[in-house]
């Protein structure tokens, strides 16, 4: 048992009797510690719904999902809720930063609900943001707000760093930056990554790539490779 | 299609929409409901006093008899008049209450609205009953009553029961303030009834001025009136204490009917505002589209108004049709306590149906306001998405006061200030919430200081015996209690325009009431010069130094006396002397009342006693007119609560809808449930503290104006216990975590896959 992350037979479908749509079928995988993984589709493949249920903000309909020694397919609401402010850290398509609090106070957010979380300070100052600390997010650029995002994500030390697309509401210099400040936190922090999106670009940085398609697994392939941020065309 | 579009918008915010619509109709719902209470009284009493044809002025003197009629008759402008013998009586009735005979031989001016039994007789026998007295004492037509006035004594059956258009306030005299059937009622007698010999000591003319007759000409009627031999006394019938007592509450009510809506409109229109702002923002690119497939602005823009119309006017009619029968009512029922009308009947008019209009107005405007802000733009840039708010530092970030604060306050006080419109509709809702408490605790609160300082602090004794010109102190020498005497009457005050009556207070040796300051600073009556009463003062214009000179009632001798104090009272007001300055003035000071220390068995038919009162028994029946107030209190309470829960979910649900995306990132980042609940609640706390606070100061100003101008022979002190305040603020917080509980649920249905999608 080295996997971090293990999905087993895991279906969900919404609603009920003819109008029953299925979003996932029968899903199994396993992702490793310290492995980056990309998750690959077309919309509607079911990613949002893999994404869902792996950040604990959604429940399989059967089938089990197991994080470390935990089965998270078990928790109750508060436990999935403290599941995410202790292992989960969450980088979104569209950054979320609160637009009434400074970047520093946006990263600090994390301290009201993890115990153990770094410094703001310094976690800002690791995806190279010490100097704008006390903006409001509408005074950084698209690519300074998600690594903002990022440094929120980091601060609660998670063991997990989910991200939603993260690259897609930036341009392409911008989101090589964040792509490049993924993988350092992963090849050189060893943190575990899964980055969900539907550029296929994305999947040579990748150790790991995990295909859906019409909510069926079509792929789980090692990239013995991995290339750097700098080299991915778009 | 609009229409369509515009119902599924305000369903899809029926929350925000429903609060616009209670604001709407509770502003039409109060103000149509309160104006058509005073306007209600105002035609019917009118009606009353001219269908029984009430006099237009009172001449009071006496020996008055048909050649001083003939001679009033006589004047030009005088259409009518009649002799009248007015006469304070004690029934033989449990409390021995008083029966004012109103004793004549013809019924032409004030006469008696007969309800039942017999239509009233001037030439008959018999006596005509106050309805009210009647009831409280279970008379019916046909029982004798047995009366007596000093040494007369007779019995005389009820022929029927009347209202009196002189006694629409059915009170003794100005010390009583709230009528109480049990101890006093009026009676119509005719002259031939009444068992005395020879024609009757008359001591009123009532006149019928003609309407035709300007005011120069009754200028001049009024000054031959007062040349005619044996006249005291003119008195306007405006100046009857009946009508302007009635008067002065028509004016009071209507003052409350104008303030009290303002507030909810206010309030509506701020709610408008920011549920429209939000609305038109919402459909920003929505705007887009419909201009860029070629709808005007001036259509695009009507759409959006006619929320504001359909709802403005859905709110103002159904309060409009409520209103009316439902406040008024309410009101009624406590204005019956204290006044007597043959029908109580509220009014609608044009101009409470025009309130609907301002609510429309109202909506309309602040629509308006919301979507011309937004629809300046041109369609590209309608189509694009809103540009994210902006955060900014605020003044106050610079205090260390601010660094102090807890994360989820710096948050909330930061939204506070970007949505500057919401939060001053939330305190100006709050506001309104603790003002209205503390005006019906606070009417309360006054009404019983005014008692203990009245009869703990200012009246040390505890019996009145009214007595009789010549009656001898000398009864009451056998009694061990301190006794006190007084000569109560009334004097008057010339002015430059007319003559005032005021009641004087002359006090013979001894303590057995108590002046004090308008600080509460304790007054010793001075052996020269006079005290007046602060509402006298006023009255007069009058500040202590100043001189005035005063006539006795009959006598055209002028006495100049000089002011040397002001002191408060709740009830008396007037002059007051002590014996020793009145006899410096040459005058006589001749008992009509002896205050006792100690309670007497006193028989009111011992000779020359004509009623005794007792204090324990005066303050219970003050006691019984606050309870009377429970109901006006009540009514306030509802209202502030209800302001207070439509303001306050208002804020809650639109602020709400504002952070959705905000908190369903907070609930994706991990935060529990309560702490999202915290945060939320600390706004409407932030905004509750504020908004309760500023309630206090308008709660005692709309206080004081009621206490100011109830009457000017009352003169309550604004008084609200500290406890009362603490209570008031307790229950706006207990309101605002009221609806915090009903919002809280809905945090539980925030959705965190939102807070992944795009913001369109």
């Amino acid at each position: 048992m080295t996997s971090l992350i293990h999905f087993e037979k895991v279906c969900r479908s919404y609603g009920s009797g003819s109008s029953q749509v299925t979003a996932l079928e029968n899903i199994d995988f396993s992702i490793a510690p310290g492995e980056f993984t990309v998750v690959l589709g077309p919309s509607g493949a079911g990613k949002s719904t893999l994404l869902n249920i792996l950040g604990g903000m959604d429940r399989a309909s059967s089938g089990t999902v197991r994080f470390g020694p935990d089965e998270i397919t078990a928790f109750d609401d508060a436990r999935l809720t403290r599941y995410r402010a202790e292992k989960i850290g969450f980088v979104f398509q569209f950054y979320n930063l609160i637009p009434n609090l400074t970047a520093f106070e946006n990263v600090s957010l994390t301290r009201e609900i993890n115990r153990s979380a770094l410094d703001p300070e310094k976690t800002l100052a690791s995806v190279g943001l010490e100097h704008r600390i006390n903006n409001f997010p509408s005074q950084l650029s698209g690519g300074e707000q998600q690594r903002v995002a990022i440094a929120r994500a980091l601060c609660k030390n998670p063991e997990l760093l989910l991200c939603d697309e993260p690259t897609g509401a930036l341009d392409s210099e911008t989101g090589t930056q964040v792509l490049r400040l993924l993988r350092k936190l992963c090849f050189e922090e060893g943190r575990t990554v899964v980055l969900v999106t539907h550029n296929a670009q994305l999947t040579q940085i990748a150790n790991r790539v995990i295909q859906l398609r019409d909510g069926r697994l079509i792929g789980d392939e090692i990239n013995p490779a991995p290339i750097d941020a700098t080299e991915v065309r778009w | 299609m609009f229409g369509k579009k515009m119902l599924r918008d305000i369903v899809a915010s029926k929350a925000q929409f429903i609060s616009i619509f209670f604001l709407a109709f509770l502003g039409v719902f109060i103000y149509s409901g309160m104006r058509a209470e005073w306007e209600g009284m105002r035609v019917q009493v009118n009606s009353y006093y001219s269908k029984t044809a009430l006099a237009d002025s009172f001449l009071y003197g006496t020996d008055f008899n048909t050649e001083t009629l003939a001679e009033v008759r006589a004047l030009p402008g005088v259409k009518n008049a009649q002799l009248r013998l007015e006469l304070d009586t004690i029934a033989d009735l449990p409390n021995e209450p008083t029966l004012r005979l109103l004793i004549s031989d013809e019924n032409r001016v004030s006469r008696p609205l007969v309800t039942g039994g017999a239509e009233f007789d001037p030439q008959g026998d018999g006596l005509w009953l106050d309805e009210r007295f009647a009831s409280d004492h279970n008379l019916r037509i046909g029982d004798e009553i047995s009366l007596s006035y000093g040494m007369l004594s007779f019995r005389l059956p009820i022929r029927g029961f009347i209202f009196h258009p002189e006694f629409v306030h059915d009170v003794r005299d100005n010390t009583q303030l709230i009528p109480d059937a049990s101890l006093f009622g009026y009676a119509c007698v005719p002259a031939s009834a009444v068992p005395i010999p020879g024609e009757l000591p008359y001591n009123q003319i009532i006149l019928d001025i003609d309407d035709s007759a300007s005011a120069d000409q009754i200028a001049e009627l009024n000054a031959s009136l007062e040349k005619i031999p044996g006249v005291f006394h003119l008195m306007p019938r405006k100046d009857h204490p009946s009508v302007s007592m009635f008067e002065a509450e028509i004016a009071q009510n209507r003052s409350m009917a104008t303030l009290f809506p303002i507030l909810f409109f206010f309030v509506a229109a701020l709610s408008m505002l920011t549920t429209m702002t939000r609305l038109v923002l919402s459909q920003r690119t929505l705007i887009g589209t419909f201009m860029g497939l070629g709808f005007s602005r001036r259509k695009i823009l009507l759409h959006y108004v006619s929320y504001g119309l359909w709802i403005g006017l859905l709110g103002g009619i159904l309060g409009l049709l409520s209103g009316p029968p439902f406040i008024a009512a309410l009101l009624y029922s406590f204005q019956r306590v204290f006044y007597s009308l043959p029908v109580w009947r509220s009014e609608v008019s044009v101009i409470s149906v025009l309130s609907v209009a301002a609510a429309v107005v109202v909506c309309v405007g602040a629509s308006l306001l919301a979507c011309f802000r937004e629809l300046r733009e041109m369609p590209a840039e309608a189509l694009r998405p809103k540009p994210p708010r902006t955060g900014k530092h605020t003044s106050i970030e610079k205090t260390r006061f601010w660094h102090r604060l807890s994360f989820i306050s710096k948050w909330n006080i930061r939204d506070i200030l970007r949505q500057r419109i919401r939060s001053a509709m939330a305190v100006a809702g709050v506001v309104g919430c603790t003002m209205m408490l503390i005006w019906g605790i606070g009417i309360y609160d006054s009404m019983k200081e005014s008692q203990e300082f009245f009869f703990d602090d200012l009246q040390l004794f505890s019996q009145k015996v009214f007595v009789e010109e010549g009656f001898s102190d000398s009864s009451f020498s056998g009694d061990a209690s301190d006794i006190q005497a007084v000569d109560e009457r009334a004097i008057r005050v010339t002015g430059e325009e007319e003559s005032m009556i005021f009641g004087a207070r002359i006090f013979g040796e001894g303590s057995l009431v108590r002046f004090e300051d308008t600080k509460g600073n304790e007054i010793l009556l001075p052996d020269e010069g006079v005290i007046l009463s602060r509402k006298t003062a006023e009255a007069l214009d009058l500040s202590v130094g100043d001189t005035l000179s005063f006539r006795l009632l009959g006598f055209d001798d002028d006495y100049e006396v000089e002011v040397r104090a002001i002191h408060r009272t709740p009830f008396e007001q007037g002059f007051v002397f002590s014996k020793s300055a009145f006899e410096k003035l040459g005058l006589t000071m001749s008992p009509t009342v002896y205050l006792l220390s100690e309670e007497a068995d006193i028989d009111v038919n011992t000779s020359g006693v004509s009623e005794v009162q007792d204090e324990a028994f005066m303050e219970k029946s003050y006691g019984q007119m606050l309870e009377g107030f429970n109901m006006i209190i009540w009514v306030l309470f509802a209202a502030a609560v209800l302001l207070g829960l439509v303001v306050l979910y208002n804020l809650g649900s639109l602020s709400f809808a504002e952070r959705t995306r905000e908190l369903a990132t907070l609930r994706v980042l991990g935060y529990p449930l309560p702490s999202i609940r915290k945060l939320l609640r600390r706004q409407t706390v932030i905004l509750t503290a504020i908004g309760s606070l500023l309630g206090i100061p308008c709660g005692f100003f709309f206080v004081r104006l009621i206490t100011e101008t109830v009457s000017d022979n009352v003169d309550f002190p604004t008084y609200i216990s500290p406890l009362s305040v603490a209570l008031c603020v307790l229950g706006t917080f207990a309101v605002s975590l009221a609806v915090d509980a009903i919002l809280s649920r809905r945090t539980a249905k925030i959705d965190m896959v939102s807070a992944l999608k795009s913001i369109e």
